[in-house]
């Protein structure tokens, strides 16, 4: 169905706050938002205990903990460290699910109060996504490696929740967890209007997806790690938190891992994500620390 | 072949081989699509269906970045537009995380 064939009603959302964010789904049919919303609630459940570096069961502090070098994973693990691999090539690096251990270290005095991990993380040599080796199933990596799917997890969660659950329920479906966006099925009939907008005080940018299904916003002004405040962006090859030029990057693309990719590749590129951003030909907004702006790729004005 | 060209080579290989497999995984075209050296190597990317990943031995140094920008590597895609709005009635925000 195109957007010109549905004649439904208005779209019709839920919202509620989860992994210090917010997470809003909306569908354009609204005799199926309590489905849903039921099968939002539980990808990201299972998401959470695969991947959360803040819970002491979840998989990847267990597989941190064990001190083994290789480790047999769930089908959904695999998928996420696959999708990771796949951001770190296409990013040469710059998002590295293998930063976990290095964000781990300098959140420590967040995880204290309250969001402990328990893992106690010491590398002798900075481990990287080249150290990651998966052969059916089975995860090989240094041991004590903590895997952080920060970047790109959300995303991913985005992208295959919206992707289910219109499949499930048969209508269009929009998914959001924070910056992270993703739509699928049949838009309703003016579109997904989608405001970009890093906080209040911040340059807005009203948008329709068009034949975008996804936006990913990155920011170094959200999150902070430790009793230092620093930004939560890392740069895998300093294993330090980025010198940031941007305060936000936003772009759009088919799917959230692709458009989160981009935006916290170009956080950590710093400077050069102008040029980089303009290569990929995805649409792309950047607001500078020094409030500069820039639209990239067709972003509207 | 110069070692460059040859080291440029097995990482263009990684590149498309990582992208078809996180297509696979994900059930998505879009990694692979802006990951490819071409579009004959994105021709199939859902017909794979390779399980085994390892690049252990075609490590390369994270330096490589400073050399070469991965968007050399990436193709404008058409049809990701996005399009001023036609009405103010937003269903989402994306705020930054």
């Amino acid at each position: 169905m195109t957007r010109a064939e549905y004649a439904g009603p208005a779209p019709t959302a839920a919202q509620w706050d989860l992994w210090t964010t917010s997470v809003r789904i909306v569908v354009t049919d609204p005799s199926v938002l309590a489905r849903s919303t039921c099968l939002l609630r539980r990808w990201l459940a299972a998401v959470e205990v695969v991947a959360s570096r803040f819970r002491p069961d979840s998989e990847v502090c267990r597989i941190a903990r064990s001190g083994a070098t290789t480790h047999s994973i769930s089908p959904l693990l695999r998928d996420l460290v696959t999708t990771a691999i796949a951001a770190a090539t296409i990013s040469q690096g710059r998002v590295d699910p293998t930063v976990g251990t290095v964000v781990s270290r300098l959140d420590t005095p967040n995880r204290r109060r309250g969001n402990r991990a328990a893992t106690s993380i010491r590398t002798e040599r900075i481990t990287t996504w080249h150290d990651i080796d998966l052969q059916e199933g089975v995860l090989g990596m240094p041991p004590r490696t903590l895997l952080d799917f920060g970047a790109i997890g959300k995303a991913f969660a985005a992208d295959r929740a919206a992707e289910s659950i219109s499949r499930a329920v048969g209508c269009g479906v929009l998914v959001s967890l924070g910056g992270d966006l993703r739509a699928a099925g049949p838009p309703p009939d003016h579109g997904w209007t989608v405001l970009v907008q890093d906080q209040p005080g911040e340059p807005a940018s009203l948008v329709d997806l068009g034949d975008a299904t996804a936006i990913a916003t990155s920011s170094t002004l959200h999150r902070r790690l430790g009793y230092k405040r620093e930004h939560h962006i890392v740069d895998p090859l300093t294993q330090r938190p980025i010198d940031p030029s941007w305060n936000t990057v936003s772009v759009a693309a088919d799917t959230c891992v692709t458009a989160n990719t981009w935006s916290t590749a170009a956080l950590v590129c710093g400077a050069g994500a102008p040029t980089m951003l303009t290569a990929t030909g995805l649409p792309a907004r950047l607001v500078g620390t020094d409030g500069n702006l820039i639209r990239l790729g067709g972003w509207p004005t | 072949m110069s070692p460059h060209r040859a080291d440029s080579g097995r990482a263009a290989a990684r590149i498309v081989t990582w992208a078809l497999m996180a297509s696979a995984a994900t059930g998505s075209l879009a990694v692979a699509a802006i990951a490819a050296e071409s579009s004959a190597a994105v021709a199939s990317p859902s017909t794979s269906s390779q399980t085994t990943t390892s690049h252990r031995s075609t490590q390369t140094s994270t330096n490589d970045r400073s050399t070469g920008s991965p968007a050399n590597r990436a193709k404008p895609r058409p049809g990701v537009r996005l399009a001023p709005p036609t009405n103010s009635r937003q269903s989402a925000t994306s705020s930054g995380s």
